[in-house]
């Protein structure tokens, strides 16, 4: 079953055993791959099948596959989800993305809204720039400094950063394969990640999401602040905003518990509705 | 310390517990190292110390980041964040690289940020992060060193333009190359009535021009000329002989239209122009077309080139062989061959060049692990009847399977005359 | 996949009243890559006057066109001064790249040293 291609090409791991409850996508944002998620996905697993990948051009993705016109924007992303969902013969999703995928996913959802049965967008941003009266917390000069941290540091990555990451002599579970590939991009494609992430603003598309949304935000984000999450609530029409007691742009590592129970009791009421006659 | 002054070999051996030195300077440097406390050594430290809650708070920080910072303590301590000391776009990658590696790992080391100090200066860093853990593995709070890293990233900086210039100055000369390249060969062949022409041409490195060519042009109302060859070397120098070749040819097949005399002003032409310091030879295959009934008379003539290789309508494949013709341009009065073809319905002429059976093919079986003739010969086999399209396709084919091993240029011309079509004229069926 | 290409030049031993040789032994493959490096070795050891050189080729594996230029240009300058350039242990797969180009009827070629050595031209 499935396409095999596809599967290979987003490195696409399959957990849990209820295949016959819902299944949640778990898509990452920029910056790592989806070993963000390894702290939720086993938690998830218990209760749903869970299908996580990498984005093209991060983690153990085909690189090859990478084109700079297809990824110059988020909707190249979006396509890729669709394809999957489409290729893999998943049911409808409950898609999960965390802080730029969180609006893949509503581009995705907004193109063919029957692929997804609930959006969760985790620290979620349409438009990371300020504009007029929105405040997004960033300006133009701060994105290119962005893309001047992530050239400098492509530097020194593989001769600095290299032995610091491998010998990791009491985090024996973090082997040598995965620390390699965690958060490393080639330094062209992360630029244009940086671009495609930083430089978007969807604002427009929120208000025609037509699925289920949850949206979860964090007491304190430099990245996606307070008031960026209850733009996006306000903009979705029905969507639930839940703030997890969590800091910082990726509560699913700084509060891995909280965060899979806030997404797994929205995810049941599909299990819920799926279940009446 | 130690010193090592002249006077200090007369001085007795120390004991392993005995203050190095000699002297009272010696005896009150080291007592000074004795009174050096654990406090002193943090707080002016020759580096930043920082230490943050979970939540990045900033619990502690010694006086060597103030001081590089130009904050005072209080400014800091409990009431700022790390985040709060980075540049925005710091902000950004720390949030999006950093943290995350750091929960994940427990540390993180030699991550280039900037901080931005009190009056707005931007201090560029080296920033390592270990994650402190209480006895029952409950992280704690986060561990920080910061060094400075301003004439790192000078350095950087200048490593970042080199790099950006050279492959600047890379992508100009492969633009460069394949324009040269492109002015060598024929946009495009030109119809023939009645022939059906296709080529392959695989240039091994974006970096240099190849001495493979080849070129398909009319000479008088019916009759057709081409040619293909190999100039030996490759590069600047092998461009312009490729170019001098190509006019060369193109003006004697004009003027006599016989390829062995085509061949013959070319030796000429390369003897005399490349005579000293920089001889330059080629081998070519030349070819006349002239319209014989439902197909052509193809007259070759080869100097130094590998045969060509015919592959009938009734399935039947065979070289062509034009063995004794000289290299050209390497004597005065160099000797060419000559054969003639029948090109008929349903065949197909095969030029190359030595690219292709040179090409690195251990799968083929020969002694020298290239792919050869005899590969050749039984991969034409295999094809049976075919079209000069049909012929290049499957060719690619076989390039493609070479990967790695295709190391030199090859160039590949395919003739033929479609199977029961209209006459040569390509008038007077309709 | 870089060519690797080594010269070096063997003892010989006087022959006699005849010319001694100069005899240099190609080793690996030859190819654009490595094709002016090469030339420049061996015209590094030859003297600029009437001389007689010996190419022994038994190692070398693999030449394409760029080699061929190599000892053409060499032949050329041997012949300008009266020398002798002798091919010793020419590959198969070279002779016959060298029937095909008439390059047989232009080089002289033996098959061993000691054919090249008893063969030395007078002083």
């Amino acid at each position: 079953m499935g396409d095999l291609d596809v599967q290979a090409r987003h490195h696409v791991t399959v957990s849990g055993r209820h295949t016959s409850g819902p299944t949640l996508m778990l898509a990452h944002g920029f910056g790592c791959d989806q070993n963000m998620w390894r702290l939720v996905e086993p938690i998830l697993a218990r209760d749903f099948r869970v299908v996580t990948f990498d984005h093209i051009g991060a983690g153990r993705s085909d690189l090859s596959a990478w084109r700079a016109e297809r990824y110059a924007t988020l909707d190249g992303y979006a396509d890729d989800v669709l394809a999957m969902c489409r290729d893999l013969d998943l049911p409808p999703v409950v898609f999960v993305g965390h802080s730029v995928s969180a609006m893949i996913g509503v581009l995705a959802a907004v193109r063919e809204p029957e692929r997804f049965a609930q959006l969760v967008l985790l620290v979620p941003s349409p438009c990371y720039i300020d504009h007029d009266d929105y405040r997004g917390g960033f300006t133009r000069a701060d994105i290119d400094e962005l893309l001047e941290s992530l050239e400098s540091n492509y530097l020194g990555w593989s001769a600095a950063m290299a032995p610091v990451i491998m010998g990791n002599a009491d985090r024996p579970e973090l082997g040598q394969e995965l620390t390699n590939s965690f958060c490393r991009t080639d330094p062209e494609i992360a630029r244009s990640f940086a671009k495609a992430t930083f430089l978007s603003d969807h604002r427009q598309e929120l208000a025609r999401v037509n699925v289920p949304t949850l949206v979860l935000d964090c007491t304190q984000d430099v990245i996606a602040p307070p008031e960026v999450g209850r733009f996006v609530h306000a903009q979705i029409p029905g969507s639930v905003l839940v703030t997890l007691p969590a800091t910082g742009h990726c509560p699913q590592l700084s509060a891995p518990q909280a965060t899979a129970e806030a997404i797994a009791i929205f995810a049941s009421e599909v299990a819920d509705t799926a279940d009446r006659p | 310390m130690m010193t090592s002054t002249g006077h200090d070999s007369d001085a007795p051996e120390p004991h392993d517990d005995a203050v190095p030195g000699d002297g009272a300077v010696g005896r009150a440097a080291f007592s000074a190292l004795l009174e050096d406390s654990p406090e002193d050594l943090y707080e002016n430290a020759p580096c930043g110390y920082l230490s943050t809650l979970l939540d990045g708070q900033i619990a502690k920080v010694n006086a060597t980041l103030l001081g590089w910072l130009g904050y005072r303590r209080e400014e800091l301590v409990g009431r700022r964040s790390f985040s709060d000391l980075l540049t925005m776009g710091g902000r950004l990658y720390h949030e999006t690289h950093f943290a995350p590696l750091l929960k994940m790992q427990g540390q993180i080391g030699g991550v280039a940020l900037e901080l931005r100090a009190a009056d707005g200066r931007r201090l560029p860093v080296l920033v390592t992060s270990v994650i402190k853990t209480s006895g029952d593995g409950q992280p704690q709070l986060v561990r920080t060193t910061i060094f400075d890293a301003t004439d790192r990233r000078a350095y950087e900086q200048e490593l970042l333009r080199a790099r950006r210039e050279a492959e600047q100055e890379r992508r100009r000369l492969q633009e460069l190359v394949t324009t040269l390249q492109a002015s060598l060969l024929p946009p495009s062949l030109p119809q023939v009535p009645g022939l059906r022409t296709a080529t392959l041409y695989h240039i091994a490195s974006r970096d240099e021009v190849s001495g493979d060519f080849y070129d398909l042009f009319q000479i008088s109302r019916d009759r057709w000329a081409f040619f293909l060859g190999d100039v030996c070397g490759k590069g600047a120098g092998a461009a312009s002989v490729t170019s001098l070749i190509r006019y060369t040819l193109r003006a004697a097949a004009a003027y006599d239209g016989d390829p062995l005399s085509m061949l013959t002003t070319l030796n000429t032409a390369l003897f005399r122009e490349y005579r000293s310091e920089d001889p330059r030879y080629c081998t070519v295959i030349v070819g006349v077309l002239t319209p014989d009934g439902d197909g052509f008379t193809v007259a070759l003539a080869s100097g130094g080139h590998p045969p060509a290789l015919l592959l009938g309508a009734d399935g039947e494949v065979a070289f062509r062989q034009t063995r004794g013709g000289m290299l050209v341009g390497m004597l005065a009065d160099a000797v060419f061959t000559t054969t003639s073809v029948r090109l008929g319905p349903g065949d197909t002429l095969l030029l190359y060049t030595d690219g292709l059976t040179e090409a690195h093919a251990p799968a083929s079986g020969t002694g020298d692990g290239r792919y050869g003739e005899e590969a050749l010969h039984a991969f034409a086999t295999g094809l049976g009847p075919t079209t000069a399209e049909g012929a290049i396709t499957a060719l690619a084919e076989v390039l493609r399977g070479f990967g790695d091993g295709l190391t030199d240029d090859a160039a590949v011309l395919a003739l033929s005359v479609p199977a029961a079509e209209i006459s040569p004229s390509g008038k007077g069926r309709l | 996949m870089t060519a690797v290409v080594e010269l070096r030049k063997l003892p010989v031993p006087s022959t006699g009243g005849l010319l001694t040789p100069t005899v240099l032994a190609v080793r690996g493959d030859l190819d654009h890559t490595n094709a002016t490096q090469l030339r420049q070795h061996v015209f590094a050891q030859l003297p600029d006057h009437r001389h007689h050189l010996v190419l022994d080729m038994t190692a070398l594996g693999f030449c394409d066109s760029s080699g061929i230029r190599v000892l053409l240009t060499v032949h050329t300058w041997m012949n300008e001064r009266a020398g002798l350039l002798v091919l010793v242990g020419v590959p198969p797969r070279l002779a016959r790249v060298f029937e095909l180009t008439c390059l047989d009827r232009l080089f002289t070629i033996r098959p061993t040293l000691a054919h090249a050595l008893r063969e030395s031209p007078a002083p």
